[in-house]
């Protein structure tokens, strides 16, 4: 459809046009101004860069934090990073050490800067960074040099334990050394260690001696190589037969040696045999797989499960069980000793793992360590007995008088 | 000699990590020594693959009743030896679908017998044949019934969370007491060189 109208309507939407013409250049031209080509105003750059030496440690790292850009707002603001660098001694600049997003839920950025050299000085700057690129830097933080400490002050609680249970093992290993008697009360299952080679030798079956499956690093695997000395030394005067598979490989030459030096001692060298001390797997269920396989073709008469077990620790002991053999199992681990009370005929339940050797051997100073460790014991109990009635009386009181105990009990890490 | 050098590294390097736990500036040394434990390790490691192939090739000589085990183990760490060196051990390659094809189920199958041994034991467990059993029992059906909804109702839940946190828990930190104890005396037995049996009688 054609357009009708006069000249007069003609004209007047020529002016209006004009009009809005007029009105929208300035912005126009302002927003080609502002088109690329044109550096990004700079921002304003991060606040309170501190730097300090972190405590309680071996003079290799430094703490830094530094506040947000006043421009900031996390993370809605103009600023989207956080770049922060340093220059050390030596360096002729500074590098970038970390980067941080500025959509952080914080109102300062933290960062433990380690693996630095002690007593020498570092200088740290942070960037502040805008989508558009543009970066504010702020001014360098004063060099800062980490110092090394040689004492963990938080620790001296535990020293001053430490000290006085070193001084009553020794106290009571002196008063055995000099003849005391003392008295050590019954364990059923490590009593029962004997009747169980004793059954082995009778029926011409070998003992099985699992020594757990954990690393040599773990104290329960040395405990239980202790009690495989004694064990193996048993079971060579019986000139019966001892089999070790082994799961960690450090652990294999070790028992292989002790078995050998055992059997040596009781003069029968030519007894041990190397194959019945083996290496399996070091993986937990292959080993497992391997040990039942074992029992079932082999039938041991005694299985002796000692030293620190995990999941597998009920498999081989019901397929110990379903063989028939005498089965005595100790471990340290609590969440295992459930099964091992179930399908085992003897459990030595956690610190009667670590008696056991000087149970056995009836070595004068290891049972006097036992005394020490029972004195020190009875400490710890008084100590809680102490803790409870503090409590009590501090909710009856409605305050909370038991915190000196708290904090003088309190165990802290490296970190403090 | 044999006992002696023996005692004495283990006196230098137990002393030595009693007491970098009390110094801070000992901890890198710390962190190095860990480190060597890797390498002894990695070397225990040729140890271990050398026993088990002596052990085993020594059975399929003999003509061992068992020898096709043997067979199998060591014609497995054969194949996974290859496999590794030739193939890599990157995704899709041979030893990666050997391992996820093969030992994975089988580990997998030898965890899920733990659920039928596991039925085996607690019935044995909870034959009610003393009172210790009784309270076991009582105390195991309580503690099962708390973990359904159903239980809700009775006020069970509660009871169940009281049996876990009261009286089994402290049980559990009694024994941990005295494994804590038991550890540490047995370290310093060693340190110091009073418990040697791990050496053998511990007499040149």
């Amino acid at each position: 459809m054609a357009v009708r109208g006069t000249w007069k309507e003609t004209a007047a939407v020529c002016v209006i046009a004009a009009a809005v013409a007029l009105h929208l250049l300035p912005a126009s031209i302002a927003r080609a101004i502002d088109s690329p080509g044109v550096p990004p105003t700079t921002p304003a750059p991060a606040t309170d860069l501190r730097v300090a030496d972190k405590p309680l440690d071996a003079g290799r790292a430094l703490k830094v934090s530094f506040a947000r850009s006043p421009e900031d707002s996390a993370g809605r603001g103009r600023i989207v990073r956080y770049e922060l660098f340093r220059k050390g001694p030596g360096d002729t600049a500074f590098a970038k050490i970390k980067s941080f997003a500025a959509n952080q839920r914080t109102d300062r950025f933290a960062f433990e800067d380690g693996g630095l050299r002690p007593g020498r000085p570092y200088a740290y700057e942070v960037r502040a960074l805008t989508p558009d690129g543009a970066a504010a830097l702020g001014p360098a933080s004063d060099p800062v040099a980490p110092t090394r400490q040689w004492f963990f002050t938080n620790k001296v609680n535990t020293l001053v334990a430490t000290i006085i249970f070193i001084a009553l093992i020794l106290g009571f290993i002196h008063v055995a050394r000099r003849g005391r008697e003392l008295f050590v009360r019954r364990i059923a299952g490590l009593d029962a260690i004997d009747e169980a080679v004793g059954r082995c030798t009778e029926m011409g079956k070998p003992t099985l001696y699992i020594p757990g499956i954990s690393t040599i690093s773990d104290v329960a695997t040395i405990a239980s190589l202790n009690i495989l000395g004694q064990v193996a030394k048993r079971i060579a005067t019986y000139q019966s037969r001892i089999v070790v598979p082994n799961r960690d490989p450090i652990v294999f030459p070790v028992t292989q040696d002790i078995v050998k030096t055992a059997f040596t001692e009781a003069g029968y060298p030519n007894n041990y045999n190397k194959d019945d001390v083996y290496f399996v797997t070091n993986d937990q269920f292959a080993y497992a797989a391997a040990v039942c396989g074992m029992m079932t073709r082999e039938k041991p008469g005694a299985n002796l499960l000692l030293g620190m077990f995990y999941a597998e620790s009920l498999i081989l002991a019901e397929t110990g069980n379903a063989v028939g053999a005498i089965q005595i199992a100790g471990t340290d681990a609590v969440s295992q000793l459930p099964f091992f009370v179930t399908a085992c005929d003897y459990t030595i339940l956690g610190e009667e793992l670590y008696a056991a050797s000087a149970y056995i051997s009836r070595e004068p100073s290891l049972l006097g360590s036992l005394k020490g460790q029972d004195a020190y014991k009875l400490i710890v109990i008084i100590l809680i007995v102490i803790g409870v009635a503090s409590a009590t009386l501090g909710v009856l009181a409605h305050g909370q008088p038991y915190d000196w105990l708290r904090a003088l009990l309190r165990v802290r890490g490296a970190g403090g | 000699m044999k006992t002696q050098v023996p005692l004495l590294i283990c006196a230098i390097v137990g002393g030595f990590m009693a007491v970098q736990y009390f110094i801070p500036a000992m901890v890198p040394a710390y962190d190095r020594i860990n480190d060597y434990l890797q390498i002894v390790y990695a070397f225990s490691i040729v140890l271990g693959v050398a026993s088990v192939v002596q052990r085993h090739g020594k059975r399929m000589g003999d003509r061992h009743k068992d020898w096709p085990y043997s067979l199998a183990a060591i014609a497995s760490m054969v194949v996974m030896l290859l496999a590794g060196f030739i193939g890599g051990r990157d995704r899709g390659s041979l030893f990666q679908n050997l391992f996820t094809a093969v030992l994975l189920p089988v580990q997998a199958t030898m965890f899920a017998l733990l659920a039928f041994f596991l039925a085996s034991a607690a019935f044995r467990a909870f034959r009610t044949r003393s009172l210790d059993a009784t309270v076991l029992l009582i105390a195991a059906v309580i503690v099962m019934i708390g973990r359904l909804d159903d239980g809700a109702s009775l006020g069970i839940p509660k009871l169940a969370s009281w049996i876990n946190n009261a009286p089994n828990l402290v049980s559990k930190r009694a024994i941990l007491i005295g494994v804590g104890l038991g550890m540490a005396s047995t370290a310093l037995k060693v340190v110091l060189g009073i418990e040697r049996s791990y050496l053998g009688s511990g007499r040149d």
